[in-house]
């Protein structure tokens, strides 16, 4: 089944392997097949600004970045406040309930409330029609995992009322395979590859469906398995050492690379390692071309 | 700068960063290497990878302090290195039980639905917890030097301002003021302050009576315990702002990473929190120098001299030129850095060829460390 079929793709990962720009880049992919497509992140981290060069922040709306590509970046109070405007339909009742220290002690208490809320607002955008798959670039997994199970948290400290029927509708949205499907995304080292293999039996612990896995900044092949060989005999020193060198060190990282690698694949995709200064849009199109056909 | 001399005048050390910057294994190498120069160091850390878990003699059932075998590695000296995993939840469900008034009262609470979500969960309690149990072994005297690895977060700000969160919360007066002492659990005293009956009764319906009950009986389990809390919150802050603490922030060339040690410097500051300098690593190498747009064509001409077939020079001076690039904008990090908080706060440590998950791979890292340079 095409990832892109799905109308919520959720992409977590290790903090540092690449979230936020392979999540951008499987939105161009999707804009890239006609879909129309809509790029969230979560706690105004305000990444996708910076990726797409937008010259201020996304906000709190639907912002178009790129061609078919809208971006939006959830502000979790933004939502709790439209969350309680839905409920008490009166906004005055609402500023002064956010307002009111006892309100912002007791829902601290009832942690994962904004995450809710937040989950709440990404099913909310799914369903409204104006975009044929939404993607997430989620929190890192460590907290990322705790996101998708705060539903399934509130069902367990609610048992009526409007939060747990909330809790209950984010819950069918997120395991519903034929809708949803978790990305996890790694870089091909030791650390975020053992994280990878425990986020996979977490995820299918809680029943969320898992797409599969992308490895990100992977060295692309370069040398042939005999120039090893050919260079072993340049002295050190100048700049034929040099480049004997560099190839020396490339050659061991892609051979270590690979033998983390072995350890998750087959992924759905690898996506080359950037040599480039500067992560600019054209190169997250790049990578985007490469999972046009997930 | 010389990271041994600024390690030598302290006793806790925090490596704080973003995640996927190193700081776990940076915080192991710093200890393993002022356990070989003489300290008897504990590093604290969180979840390290199963390989560098095994390679420190780490099971991963307990959090307890086990020592490691330094010697059997060549890393022999006159210290000795303990680490230790942290737990949140064994950190914190310890702390109640130590706080709460009888045996029955911490049952309650360990038992309470809330108690879970908040213990296990939270963003904060993590952080919260690091800072607790470093705190307790700093108190007991056991080491010269603890080395705390920070939770992983994608802001490291959050390792700073959680622990001042999670107090609030169970230290909160007006959460207090909704529990009358004494009252039975389960029930909430309402209208202790101004708009209180309005934010509960907005909440029950919301969340219904259930959840509502389960605060009360929290709040009413804390209640008489806020004290300890907030003396150990105290604590815990006069022990991070003295000078027997330093903050090393652990990032690598690249620019958010960058950003963030940026931000938390100053946050640092702010908070007149003690600074002691920034490791950056993962720095790649500098091959050659000269003008890019030469490199390829010299590299090529200077490997088909030396007898490299024209193939393989062609695809061994692509990859200089491209490893090249990486060293030049890796540098220009840094120079940016450097400009904010002085050439003499900063440690590199080089992209080794194979990733560090055994003690010789500490022991590579830690040389660059402590190297003095």
């Amino acid at each position: 089944m095409s990832l892109y079929s799905r109308r919520l793709v959720i992409v977590s990962g290790k903090g540092g392997v690449g979230k936020s720009t392979v999540s951008a880049a499987i939105g161009m992919a999707a804009a890239g097949r006609g879909l129309r497509a809509l790029l969230i992140e979560v706690a105004s981290q305000e990444r996708m600004s910076l990726l797409f060069d937008q010259g201020g922040p996304i906000g709190y709306h639907e912002t178009p970045v790129y061609p078919g590509l809208d971006a939006f970046s959830i502000d979790p109070e933004r939502a709790l406040e439209e969350y309680l405007v839905s409920q008490f339909k009166v906004r005055a009742m609402v500023e002064r309930l956010v307002a009111n220290p006892a309100f912002g002690h007791v829902t601290a208490a009832a942690p994962g409330l904004r995450e809710l809320v937040t989950l709440a607002k990404i099913r909310q955008l799914v369903e409204r029609g104006r975009h044929d798959i939404v993607v997430v670039d989620a929190p890192a997994t460590g907290h990322g995992l705790g996101f998708l199970k705060v539903p399934q948290n509130f069902l367990r400290v609610t048992r009526t009322g409007p939060v747990h029927a909330r809790a209950v509708w984010v819950s069918e949205l997120l395991e519903d395979a034929e809708r949803t499907a978790v990305v996890l995304v790694t870089t091909p080292e030791e650390l975020p590859v053992s994280e990878t293999l425990e986020a996979i039996a977490d995820v299918g612990g809680q029943g969320v469906p898992l797409a599969g896995v992308i490895a990100n900044a992977v060295f692309e092949p370069l040398f042939l398995p005999d120039d090893a060989e050919a260079l072993a005999a340049v002295p050190a020193g100048g700049d034929a050492g040099a480049a004997a060198a560099a190839a020396r060190v490339r050659m061991a990282r892609t051979a270590d690379e690979a033998e983390q690698l072995d350890r998750v694949r087959p992924c759905l995709a690898e996506l080359p390692f950037l040599f480039a200064p500067r992560l600019d849009t054209a190169a997250v199109a790049g990578l985007g071309e490469r999972l046009a056909a997930l | 700068m010389n990271l041994v001399e600024h390690l030598d005048g302290v006793h806790v050390a925090v490596c704080a960063g973003a995640g996927g910057v190193g700081k776990t294994t940076t915080a192991a190498a710093l200890a393993a290497g002022m356990a070989q120069r003489g300290r008897r160091v504990l590093v604290l850390t969180i979840d390290p990878a199963r390989r560098l878990a095994g390679a420190l003699g780490l099971p991963e059932t307990d959090d307890d302090e086990h020592e490691v075998d330094l010697a059997a590695h060549g890393m022999d000296g006159p210290g000795s290195l303990h680490a230790a995993m942290l737990d949140a939840r064994h950190t914190f469900d310890a702390l109640v039980r130590e706080q709460a008034p009888s045996p029955e009262a911490s049952e309650r609470i360990l038992r309470n639905p809330i108690y879970g979500q908040l213990a296990g969960a939270v963003a904060g309690s993590h952080e919260y917890m690091a800072m607790e149990r470093l705190y307790e072994v700093w108190a007991s005297g056991r080491f010269d030097l603890i080395v705390l690895d920070t939770p992983p977060s994608r802001h490291a700000l959050d390792f700073l301002e959680a622990p001042g969160r999670i107090t609030r919360f169970v230290d909160g007066k007006a959460l207090r003021l909704l529990v009358r002492p004494g009252m039975k659990a389960g029930r909430l005293g309402l209208r202790a302050l101004p708009g209180t009956g309005m934010a509960l009764g907005a909440i029950e319906r919301l969340t219904g009576t259930a959840l509502l009950a389960d605060i009360s009986e929290f709040v009413a389990g804390f209640d008489g315990m806020y004290e300890g809390f907030r003396r150990r919150a105290e604590q815990v802050s006069r022990l991070l702002a003295s000078s027997e603490t330093t903050f090393l922030l652990v990032t690598v060339p690249l620019p958010e990473p960058m950003t963030e040690a940026d931000f938390f410097w100053r946050a640092l500051r702010e908070r007149d929190l003690p600074f002691g300098g920034v490791v950056v690593n993962k720095v790649h190498r500098s091959y050659v120098g000269g003008a890019r747009t030469r490199i390829r064509g010299r590299a090529t001409r200077a490997l088909t001299a030396a007898g490299v077939p024209d193939d393989v020079a062609g695809r061994a001076a692509e990859n200089l030129l491209d490893f090249q690039s990486l060293a030049d904008r890796d540098r220009a990090n840094i120079e940016r850095l450097q400009a904010r908080v002085g050439a003499e706060s900063i440690v590199e440590v080089p992209l080794l060829d194979h990733d560090v998950h055994d003690l010789e791979g500490l022991s590579a890292v830690s040389a660059h460390l402590l190297s003095g340079t």
